[in-house]
This record gives C-alpha cells, structure tokens and sequence, in this order.
C-alpha cells in the first residue's frame, strides 16, 4: 500500500512537471526599417534606411549587455561557444559593432540603399536580393556566488529587400471607350510583386510614331481598335500621326490585331527597340496626361474626371507597371482608343423626356431640419415631462 | 368535425401553453430591415408619353439598370409614447439603397463599360401603431402593425467618372418629399425560447425581439403638402423584411 501511494505521488509529480509550462524563453524584439524594400530608384538617390532595434532587459542579472546588429544575405549565424560578439558573415554590412549599452530601449541605426546593391555594380545592374538584418543582445549573467558564466546571446531577425529589377512591359489587350475617358484592359507582367500602374494618354495626332511602326484599325464609327509599336516615341504637336481610322498595316514582327465592333480594340504589336522586357519608350510631351493608379488590378478607367478627354477623338494609350521596391517598367506598346459620348442614367432621363429639374432646394432643406428639430424638442419635453 | 374539433384543441394548446414573458417597461423600438424597392422612375408621364408615341423604345430605369431592383437597408427607432391597448409611437428611420447599371452609347443606343449609379437615401418620420393586445394578454405570438408618415428622399444620379451627373445644366441629384404607408405583421421571437428572452430582458434590456414582414406603400412624388411637380418618380410598393427589438 505503502508503495503504491509513493507511486501514485511520483507520477502526479512527473505528470505535474510533464504539462507545467516552461519557463518562457526570452525574446527579442526584431529589428524594424520601414519601408523594407528599396529599388534602384533610392539606389541612386542613395536613400538612408533607418533601422530601428530595441534591447530588453535580461532575465538574469547581468554586469555587461552588448548589442550588434548587422545585415546580410546569408542566414543570421548564431552564437559560438561562450563568444562575446557574433562572426559577421563576409557579405555583412555592420549597422552596430558590439557595443555595452549603459541603457534599455530603442535606438536607431542608419544603412545606405547603395550599400546594398553589388559592388562594383553600382545602381544600374539589375539585381534582386533579401537581405536578413542580423539583431543580437549579449549578456555575461552573474552567477549565483558573485561571478560571471557564459555569455548568452539573444537574436531576432526581420528583412529587408533590394530589388533593382524593373517589372516588364504590360500589355494592353483592350481598350474600351468611355464618355470622356477609356476603360483599359491590360495583361498584367508576370513580376508577381506589382502594385500599380501608370497611364500615359496622348492625343494620336500628337504622336510621332518610329519608322517601323504599323496600325492596325478598324473603319468602324468612331472606335479605333488600332495598335502601333512605338520606338522611341515622342509627343510632338503637329508631327506625324498614325492609327487613322480604316488605315491598316503591318510590319516583321507586328502582331497587331484589328478588332471589328466599334466599342472593343484588342490590339498589339512588338516594339521596335528602345526597349526592355517586350515593352517601348514611353511617350513624352506637353500632351501626355499622366496617371498613377496605385492597385494592382488590370482593368483601368482614366484619365479620370479632372482630366477629361474629348470625346471623338482618337487618343494614343500606353500603360508602364510599378512594382513594391518603387521601380517602374518600360511602357507597354501604344494602343488607340476613342472616347465616345455615353448617356448615363441621367442622361437617358432628361432624354426620354423626365422632367425633374434636379437639384435640392433650400426650402426642402429648411423644411427637414424643421420638421427633425420640432422631434427632437417633443422628445425632449417628453422625457421632461415623465421625469 | 373531427378535423375542426382537432384544430381548435391545436389553438387552444399554442395560445394557452406560450409561456409568460417578461413585461419590463419599454420605452422603444428598433428595426433592422430589408426590401427590394423598384423606383418607378419610367412611370413618370413624360416618359410614359414618350414610350407611347415612339420616341423612345424603354424607360431610361429600363436601359440603364435592366429593371434591377435596389436593395434597400432601412433603420428605424420607434419612440414608444403611449402603451395602454397596443403602443404608439413616433419613429425615425434613415435608409440606403443602390443599383448599378452601364451607360448606353448616344450613337446606337449599345451598352458601354461607363458604370452609372442610382443611390437612394431615404429619410422618414413616421406615426406606428402595433397592436400587442394579442401578444401581452392572450400569448399569441404575433403583432400586427400599421405605420404612416412624411418621407424626403435623398438621390444621387452618378455619371461613368464617379461623379455626379449632370445634362444639360441640370444636375442629377435631389430630394423628394412625399407620404408613406406600412402595414405589417411581426413574429415575437420571445415565443420560441422564453428563458433566452428573459435573459435578454435582464442582461441587454432587450424586452422582446421580433421577426417581422411589412408592406410599404413608399410614395415620394404623392400628393402632399410639400409636393413639389416634375419630380423623379422613386414612390414603389414593396415588402420588406427585418428584425426588431424592443427595450
């Protein structure tokens, strides 16, 4: 019996110490750079990135507490036996060398975007890498009889990204008319890092298309399905045009379609040069609006209603793609839409002979918050009353 | 006789075995609710005679919306002021609805990718009268209801770019006064688990809840003192369906 009841405790004791909770181990708070993704853009700006890291109080006592913190592509290394710094790896960029901290709390370290790009190759080679920013604090614990043991280190990681590489030209598949502006449809680059998109419409007349371009459109009313590559193309007032309604052409390597409805264009062609992943040079001139449009989804409306087209008139339309490290692409091939005058639903009612003058009027106004101030004071007398 | 003898023995057991709800003060109402309202915009008469004589094949609701009905959300408090047979109270209920439709090319009348938009807010201050007689005294879980009153209607007419529209110096946007007129029938949801309600009572002050269906006679363009002439028929008769819940 004796036995079975000392039994019985040390296996309620083993039990209790298998579901105790272990004493949670410390943690670091990683290192913060915001943003963390940087392009070649800030490359030649030669942008700082602010690196924030926070030390923690150790759970031991401790005379001595370092910090260090640097960055690099290989894996964050950890803690050799009893070491008092860590190796930085032979790719490492030091933010902060093993230094004591006299206090608890967050600092801020400083890199350069240039300082990530490969040397020698400055801003300009294409390059895509994930940096780990590497954080450690050191601490010698004072044992329990006054002395020092080993140093522990604690270590927390976060990322930082330097991608130089542009995303590739979109295409545009179709272009619809609105009133006033077109509607776009564009197949996407296939960078899986895109966050948006700029717009560049021209006047057609306005633009000077290179020799090798081609058009294709149709001869229907109004809606030009025309496409054309452009080499290098400039907005010029005056200067030569293309996409005429009904022309139609071609050239090696156009793989321009016409469309046939007066309200769809699907129509591309190959670029001529001047440019990079299938894309062209992008239009320029006092003619070009340009829009941003900050999402990545393919399907745009633009220029939007502060900048509106005229309706009737053929517009030359190419879209570029940005990506999250703030690098834009090479504008897609230039396309040919043509605004159209659309009735809305308003529209189709003062057509169709409705007769409301619209607008609110004052006295509608006045009389609502006449009628709502006359049921809020009934209310009021109301709760008055019963109280 | 024996089926008629079986039904009335099958009401006398659903009225007289309901259990007894909890009877706190109640000081008022508030419905959640939702219906598909159809305006009438192409009832108006000038549209009407332009469909007549042939100048226009369909309703401008028609070709912009396809006849869509607009989902409208409707929030009502009801200020119970007097509660001897049945309540009355006065209410105040702001609502929202939407439908989207595509423009149509003034050339041939095709539809294009413009996106134009009716949005509808409208705002009510309304008399309500429920007949709880039947739920208080006699258990029966239902509550009939009648509601009338004054109704200004907010709209919107949004052109393909977002904004709103506007022809020929007139802008799409505006506000309709009119009258308004629901009758309706509402479930105590009390009924199906009286404990529940109770400590809905107690903990929520909720003193009972309902399901309830109604019938709206939304009439903005109506006759009335503030009716103002050649203004955009959004009046529908419709159903709506909602929860209430009385505290």
């Amino acid at each position: 019996m004796f036995w079975t009841r000392s039994k019985a405790s040390a296996f309620a004791a083993l039990a209790m110490l298998a579901v105790a909770p272990a004493a949670a181990a410390q943690t670091l708070t990683p290192p913060v750079a915001t943003p963390s993704a940087f392009g070649a853009g800030d490359c030649r700006a030669d942008t700082p990135i602010n690196v924030s890291y926070t030390s923690a109080a150790p759970t031991q006592s401790a005379n001595t507490i370092k910090v260090q913190l640097f960055a690099t592509k290989e894996s964050c290394p950890g803690q050799e036996s009893n070491a008092s710094s860590i190796a930085v790896p032979s790719d490492g960029i030091v933010l902060v060398s093993p230094q004591v901290q006299n206090s608890i709390g967050t600092q801020t370290a400083t890199l350069h975007v240039t300082d990530l790009a490969d040397p020698g190759g400055g801003c300009d080679v294409a390059q895509s890498a994930t940096w780990n920013l590497c954080f450690y604090e050191l601490y010698q614990p004072i044992s329990t009889f006054g002395g020092t043991t080993d140093w522990v280190a604690l270590q927390s990681t976060s990322t930082l990204t330097y991608d130089s590489l542009p995303p590739n030209a979109p295409q545009i598949a179709s272009i619809q008319p609105g009133d006033q502006q077109l509607h776009i449809d564009i197949d996407a680059p296939s960078d899986t890092d895109i966050t948006g998109y700029t717009v560049l419409i021209a006047p057609a007349a306005t633009v000077q298309f290179g020799t090798a371009a081609s058009s294709a459109s149709t001869g229907s009313s109004g809606a030009s399905t025309a496409a054309s590559s452009a080499s290098g193309s400039t907005a010029s007032s005056g200067s030569g045009s293309s996409g005429s309604s009904g022309s139609a052409g071609s050239d090696s390597g156009s793989t321009g379609a016409s469309g046939s409805s007066s309200s769809s264009s699907t129509a591309a062609s190959s670029s001529s040069g001047g440019s990079t992943g299938g894309g062209s040079a992008c239009m320029s001139g006092p003619d070009v609006i340009s829009v941003q449009v900050s999402s990545a989804a393919t399907s745009l409306t633009a220029p939007g209603a502060d900048q509106p087209l005229q309706n009737g008139v053929q517009y030359a339309v190419q879209v570029q793609a940005s990506d999250s490290a703030g690098n834009t692409g090479p504008c897609s091939v230039v396309a040919l839409g043509t605004p159209q005058r659309i009735d809305d639903f308003w529209r189709l009612y003062t057509g169709a002979g409705g007769g409301d003058p619209g607008g609110c009027s004052q006295t509608d106004g006045i009389t609502l918050l006449a009628l709502l101030g006359a049921g809020l004071l009934v209310l009021r007398g109301r709760k008055k009353g019963s109280a | 006789m024996s089926r008629a003898l079986a039904a009335v023995f099958a009401a006398s057991v659903f009225v007289f075995s309901a259990p007894a709800w909890a009877d706190t003060p109640i000081s008022g109402v508030i419905e959640l609710k939702l219906g598909g309202y159809f305006p009438q915009v192409d009832a108006e008469t000038g549209i009407r005679n332009a469909i007549a004589s042939g100048s226009a094949s369909k309703g401008p609701y028609a070709s912009a919306f396809a006849d869509k009905h607009i989902l409208l959300f409707q929030l009502e408090y009801d200020h119970e002021f007097f509660q001897a047979f049945g309540s009355l109270s006065a209410a105040l209920s702001v609502g929202y609805g939407e439908v989207y439709g595509k423009g149509l090319f003034d050339s041939d009348s095709t539809s294009s990718s413009d996106t134009t938009s009716l949005k509808v807010w409208p705002l009510k201050l309304l008399a309500v009268y429920r007949f709880d007689v039947l739920s208080r005294r006699w258990h029966v879980p239902l509550v009939p209801f009648i509601k009338g009153g004054l109704v200004y209607e907010l709209w919107r007419i949004s052109n393909g770019a977002g904004e709103t529209a506007s022809s020929n110096g007139r802008t799409g946007e505006g506000g309709n006064w009119g009258w308004e007129g629901d009758v309706g029938l509402a479930f105590v949801l009390d009924w199906l688990d009286a404990d529940l309600a109770n400590d809905m009572d107690m903990d929520l002050g909720i003193n009972h809840s309902y399901f309830f269906a109604e019938w709206s006679d939304m009439s903005p363009i109506r006759s009335n003192p503030f009716s103002q002439p050649n203004r955009i028929r959004l009046n529908d008769k419709f159903f709506d369906f909602g929860l209430a819940f009385e505290f």
